[in-house]
């Protein structure tokens, strides 16, 4: 049975109260328009690492960052804000693999996807070349990781004119992505790509392009 | 209160069915007598002195060559014929029913180099260790060493167990794990790169001092 106490009435006796409750109606609408909008949404977090808009970077893939790097390599250092199914290599499909380069230009910063004390925003990429997938459309930004997320990608990419799920995210295990790559050190930069079910992650040197 | 057919709605049945299973679950010795909950003490005989010298013999056959394991090919100073000090601590009833922490006492000169940064005994005579080499920076390996007797357990006639375990032949298993092998220089032949588990076994022969 419906019920609505803004339903017209069907007699004569109901069509005096019918007017009172359209009344009531048009106030109450009127009042909830009038009060303050409840935004549930998180405000976007403070940056990950400061980093200006407009700015265009080089990044050159190493080597896999894995136990077997030339790379001190501790797994908690990688930032845990991609959950795939497996951890199976991309095979290059996209062509990034050792001494790739790619670059980008810094875009706004991420809107918030985590809301919590460690939440924060990166830049996201656009104009990116060097990568072999066409950028298709915008994807859900990725958690930003405190002090490391530097930038990223996060689209559904065409590949062969196929949609796929495509995030390339570069961050900053020690706050600054510039350093050069020293032996047995942690690396200054690293690169995850992750491609549908498959990722692969690079140590990487980024570099600013300045025009 | 009236129910259709003269029986509970489903909901209720099933609810009443659950809470049962709980009550009688929770209530019973699979609750309370788990293994972990309750684990069974075994007492170890057969030391009485708290050093002794331990001498690896040969390579264990029987383990060898398991499958997907390597040796270690005496990185840490571990091979046949070595002799380890070892010191036992008893941290059990002295008189009913002993039981040991196990430490080696003097490392052998292969790892003079390493800087010890954790030692932790666990049961059963086994001890995790911890090293860094400062001189070869990123290299960083653990050693657990095991002393195992093919002694069996008995029980006494208070229903303690009782492990003897020098009654039966001792084998040592010591396994190193590396994370990134490659910054050891020379570990494993130095042909491999990144996280490497080896270990080996062997006889050995324990003499009090």
């Amino acid at each position: 049975m419906k019920s609505s106490i803004c339903r017209h009435g069907r007699n004569a006796d109901a069509q005096s109260s019918g007017k009172i409750q359209r009344l009531l109606c048009t106030v109450g609408l009127v009042a909830s328009a009038c009060l303050a909008y409840d935004d549930s949404t998180p405000p976007p977090g403070p940056p990950c690492i400061d980093v200006a808009e407009g700015a265009r970077f080089s990044v050159q893939l190493v080597e896999p960052y894995d136990a077997s790097s030339n790379s001190l390599f501790d797994a908690q250092q990688i930032p845990d804000v991609i959950a795939t199914p497996t951890h199976s290599s991309c095979q290059a499909q996209d062509g990034l693999g050792n001494g790739s380069v790619f670059e980008f230009t810094t875009d706004r910063y991420s809107p918030a996807y985590y809301s919590g004390p460690q939440s924060c925003s990166y830049r996201e990429m656009e104009f990116v070349s060097g990568v072999g997938v066409g950028a298709g459309h915008y994807d859900s930004a990725v958690a930003g990781a405190w002090g490391k997320s530097f930038a990223g990608w996060t689209r559904i990419a065409r590949l062969a004119g196929q949609p796929v799920l495509y995030r390339l995210l570069v961050f900053a295990l020690s706050g600054s992505p510039y350093g050069a790559v020293i032996p047995r050190a942690l690396p200054p930069a690293i690169v995850i790509r992750q491609m549908n079910d498959c990722i692969d992650v690079w140590v990487a040197t980024v570099q600013e392009v300045k025009p | 209160m009236k129910w259709q057919n003269n029986l509970p709605p489903t909901w209720l049945r099933a609810a009443v069915v659950m809470a049962t299973g709980y009550f009688l679950i929770a209530t019973s010795d699979v609750a309370t007598s788990w293994p972990e909950n309750n684990p069974k003490l075994t007492c170890i005989d057969g030391i009485s002195s708290p050093n002794a010298t331990l001498t690896l013999g040969a390579l264990n056959t029987a383990t060898t060559g398991r499958l997907g394991m390597v040796s270690c090919n005496g990185y840490d100073g571990l091979l046949s014929g070595v002799s380890l000090k070892l010191g036992f601590t008893n941290v059990g009833d002295a008189d009913n029913c002993p039981q040991y922490s196990l430490k080696i006492e003097q490392l052998p000169p292969e790892l003079s180099g390493a800087v010890l940064s954790s030692n932790e005994a666990s049961g059963g005579f086994s001890v995790t260790m911890d090293f860094d080499r400062p001189d070869e920076v990123g290299c960083h390996f653990q050693i657990r060493f095991t002393l195992d007797s093919d002694a069996k357990t008995t029980t006494d006639n208070t229903g303690l167990n009782r492990l003897d375990i020098t009654s039966a032949p001792l084998h040592v298993d010591r396994s190193i794990s590396f994370p990134q092998v490659q910054f050891c220089n020379g570990a494993l032949g130095g042909q491999v790169r990144g996280q490497i588990n080896c270990e080996d076994m062997w006889d050995a022969t324990l003499v009090e001092q």
